[in-house]
C-alpha cells in the first residue's frame, strides 16, 4: 500500500541547491509531515521509495525524531515502523511556558500506547524561529508520581541549585 | 501537535449572499474580515498608521503591508527605536524581541517583483539590500543593456533596433524562465526572499513571483508558489504559513483560459491564504466592460471557494478603486497604498504639489487640495466628513506637513468605516448596501462587478 505524502516535494536537485542546514531542516520537516499524514505508521523504506531520499538520511532523521520524542517506533521483524507521537486530545490541551530564550510546551497526547503528557523543549533563534531541542513523554496515569519525584529532587538538591520561587 | 497558523472561522449569521465576515486567525492574531491593510512605504506612514491604531483603536485596520524594497525605511527605524528603549529599560544587550508590529497587527511583506517589469522603482530595486542578490544582478544587467540600447537608438534613428517594450518583455520572460529551469537560482531566490521576510517578522510568507503577462509566466507563478510552500517549513520552524501569490496584468482578465487556470489552482491549493494583485487596474474605466464582467465572475468564484472550502481566505493588494466591492464580495484583506499621490506620479517633479490628495468618502475617490477646498466652501465651510480626524480638527491647515498627516489619518479612518459598514450590512442581511453606496459615488461602473 502506498503511503500519503505532501502534494509538492522538492526534487533531489532542489534539495541539493539548499544550504546544508536548510537541507537538514527540510528533510526533517518533510519526514515529520509524512509521519503525520500516515497515522498507521511508515517504514523507512516506504519513505525512501516515495521521496527518492537517501536511505541513510531518512533513517537518521527518523531516529532523531524518535530521540526528541516527536515520533516513536515499534520493531517488527527485521524493520521498524515509525509513528508520529500522538495527536492532541483536545485543542486546549496545550500550554506554552517561556523561560529565558527557551520555551517549554506541554501537550496532552493520545497514541496507540495510551494518553501521555508530552513536554517539549524549544529554543528561539535570532529570527524568532523555534527549534525543537528535546522532549519527554510521561503517561498521564504516572503524572502525579512524576510530579512527586520532581518535587523530591528539588527539595533534595535545592541547597545546591538556584531555584527561583 | 502543530496546528495550522491560519484559521478561518465562519459564522452562519455573518453571511449574506456572496458576502461574509469571518474571523481570520493568523499566528494567534484574530482579524475580523474584511480588514483594510494599508501599504506603508516609509517611517512616516508607519507613524500615521500606529497613531490611528492607538488613538482610535481601529479594529478593521489590523493588518498592514510593506513592500520588500521598503522594509529598510519603513520597519527598521521602528525596530531600532524599540531596540534602544529595550536597552534603556532593562540594561540588557540587544535581543530579538523588538518587533515593529505588536499585539493584534498582522504584517505582510510584499516581494513586489512586478518592478522587474515596470520601470518605476527598478533602480531602487537594483540597489536595495532588501531583495535577493539574484534580482539585483539581473536588474543591473538589464539597466546596463537598456542604456546601451537607448544610446544606439539615439545614435542611429534609422537602424532597426528592438523596441523598448519588446526588449523588456523578452528579458523579463527570459529571467523567469531561468528561475523556472534552474534549481539553484530558484531555491536561492525563494530562500533569500523568505529570510528577509522572516527577519522583518512577517506573519505570512509571500513567495517571489513574476508579473503574469503570459500563460508561460502563469505556469512559472504556480510553480514558484508550490515550491515556496514546500520549502517554507524548512526555513520557518514555527510553521509560518506560506501564501499563494498572483500578480496579474489587467489584460489577463480577458483571457478566459488563464483565469480558469488561476481559479482551478486556487480552489485546489493547500495554502489557506491567496493574495492577488491586479497591477494598475481601474475597473471604473468606461472602456473596461469585458474586464468588469470577468472580474465579477472571478469574485463570485472566490466567494464560493471562501464559503465552501475549509480554511481559505483571500487578499487583494493594491486594490485601488476596487477596494470596497472586493471587500464586500469575498476578500478578507484589502489593501491600497497610503501615499495618496497616485496622480502626481506621472507629473514632472516641479509640478508635483506638496499637498497630498484627500479621500472623499462620498465619491470614494481622491481629490486634490483645490477640489477639497471647493467642497468645504460649498458645505458652508465645514469639512463634510464624519470621521474623528475631521471632527476633532475642523480647520484646514496651511502647512502641507500637517495637511498630509491629517489626510492620511482621515484616509485610514474612512477605509475602516467602509469595512465596518460592510460588516454591519452583512449582519443585517442588507445585500443592497454596496449597490446603493456605489450608486451615490463616482465609482458607479463598479456596481457591475458586485456578484449577485
Amino acid at each position: 500500500m502506498e503511503i500519503s505524502v505532501p502534494s509538492v516535494i522538492l526534487s533531489p536537485k532542489e534539495i541539493q541547491a539548499l544550504k546544508p542546514v536548510e537541507r537538514e531542516k527540510y528533510v526533517r520537516s518533510l519526514i515529520k509531515s509524512i509521519l503525520s499524514m500516515n497515522e498507521n505508521g511508515v517504514m523507512a523504506s516506504e519513505i525512501v521509495d516515495t521521496t527518492n531520499l537517501n536511505r541513510i538520511t531518512v533513517t537518521k532523521h527518523l531516529e532523531y525524531l524518535v530521540a526528541i520524542r516527536e515520533a516513536y517506533k515499534i520493531d517488527r521483524g527485521t524493520g521498524s515502523i515509525y509513528f508520529i507521537n500522538g495527536r492532541l486530545i483536545h485543542p486546549t490541551d496545550h500550554l506554552s511556558v517561556p523561560i529565558g530564550n527557551k520555551i517549554y510546551d506541554f501537550f496532552k497526547l493520545e497514541n496507540t500506547e495510551g494518553n501521555f503528557v508530552f513536554i517539549q523543549e524549544k529554543e528561539q533563534d535570532e529570527l524568532r524561529l523555534k527549534t525543537v531541542k528535546g522532549g519527554i513523554m510521561i503517561k498521564c496515569e504516572d503524572m502525579l508520581k512524576f510530579k512527586d519525584g520532581l518535587y523530591k529532587f528539588i527539595t533534595l538538591a535545592s541547597n545546591r541549585m538556584e531555584v527561583k520561587t | 501537535m502543530t496546528k495550522s497558523q491560519v484559521q478561518v472561522t465562519h459564522y452562519p449569521h455573518r453571511k449574506c449572499k456572496f458576502s461574509e465576515s469571518a474571523d481570520l486567525k493568523i499566528n494567534d492574531k484574530t482579524l475580523v474580515t474584511p480588514t483594510f491593510a494599508p501599504r506603508l512605504k516609509s517611517d512616516g506612514d508607519m507613524k500615521r498608521y500606529s497613531t490611528v491604531r492607538n488613538v482610535y483603536s481601529s479594529r478593521q485596520l489590523s493588518a498592514y503591508v510593506v513592500r520588500l524594497l521598503d522594509t529598510g525605511r519603513t520597519l527598521y527605524p521602528t525596530m531600532k527605536k524599540k531596540a534602544v528603549s529595550n536597552l534603556i529599560a532593562d540594561q540588557t544587550t540587544l535581543d530579538t524581541k523588538f518587533a515593529p508590529q505588536s499585539g493584534e497587527t498582522v504584517l505582510l511583506i510584499d516581494p513586489a517583483l512586478e518592478y522587474l517589469y515596470y520601470a518605476v522603482n527598478m533602480e531602487r530595486l537594483a540597489n536595495t539590500p532588501f531583495v535577493s542578490r539574484t534580482i539585483r544582478k539581473y536588474l543591473l544587467k538589464f539597466l546596463e543593456k537598456s542604456k546601451k540600447l537607448e544610446d544606439e537608438r539615439l545614435k542611429d534613428k534609422k537602424k532597426h533596433i528592438i523596441s523598448e517594450k519588446l526588449f523588456r518583455d523578452s528579458e523579463h520572460t527570459n529571467f523567469w524562465t531561468c528561475v523556472y529551469k534552474d534549481e539553484n537560482m530558484r531555491m536561492k531566490l525563494i530562500r533569500d526572499t523568505f529570510y528577509i521576510e522572516l527577519k522583518a517578522q512577517a506573519d505570512i510568507l509571500v513567495p517571489p513571483v513574476p508579473l503574469i503577462t503570459s500563460p508561460h509566466l502563469l505556469e512559472v507563478t504556480i510553480f514558484i508558489n508550490e515550491k515556496s510552500r514546500a520549502l517554507s517549513p524548512a526555513l520557518s520552524q514555527d510553521k509560518r504559513v506560506c501564501a499563494d501569490y498572483f500578480i496579474i496584468q489587467p489584460k489577463v482578465l480577458r483571457n478566459q483560459r488563464m483565469m480558469s487556470t488561476i481559479k482551478e489552482y486556487v480552489s485546489n491549493s493547500e495554502s489557506p491564504l491567496t493574495l492577488f494583485k491586479f497591477k494598475n487596474l481601474n475597473l471604473n474605466d468606461e472602456n473596461l466592460a469585458l474586464e468588469r464582467s470577468a472580474f465579477k465572475g472571478f469574485l463570485m468564484e472566490l466567494s464560493l471557494v471562501a464559503h465552501h472550502v475549509e480554511n481559505k481566505a483571500f487578499g487583494l493588494l493594491e486594490a485601488g478603486n476596487q477596494t470596497f466591492p472586493a471587500a464586500f464580495s469575498s476578500f478578507a484583506i484589502v489593501s491600497t497604498g497610503l501615499n495618496l499621490d497616485r496622480e502626481d506620479r506621472r507629473k514632472a517633479p516641479e509640478d508635483i504639489s506638496p499637498f497630498a490628495n484627500r479621500y472623499d468618502p462620498v465619491n470614494m475617490t481622491m481629490q486634490n487640495k483645490e477640489t477639497f477646498l471647493q467642497t468645504v466652501e460649498n458645505s458652508g465651510n465645514v469639512i463634510p466628513c464624519p470621521c474623528k480626524v475631521c471632527t476633532e480638527n475642523p480647520t484646514i491647515p496651511n502647512d502641507f506637513i500637517e495637511y498630509n498627516r491629517r489626510a492620511k489619518e482621515h484616509y485610514l479612518l474612512c477605509r475602516e468605516q467602509e469595512m465596518i459598514e460592510i460588516i454591519n450590512a452583512i449582519e443585517k442581511q442588507e445585500s443592497q448596501m454596496a449597490f446603493e453606496k456605489l450608486r451615490r459615488s463616482s465609482l458607479k461602473n463598479l456596481i457591475d462587478i458586485i456578484p449577485r
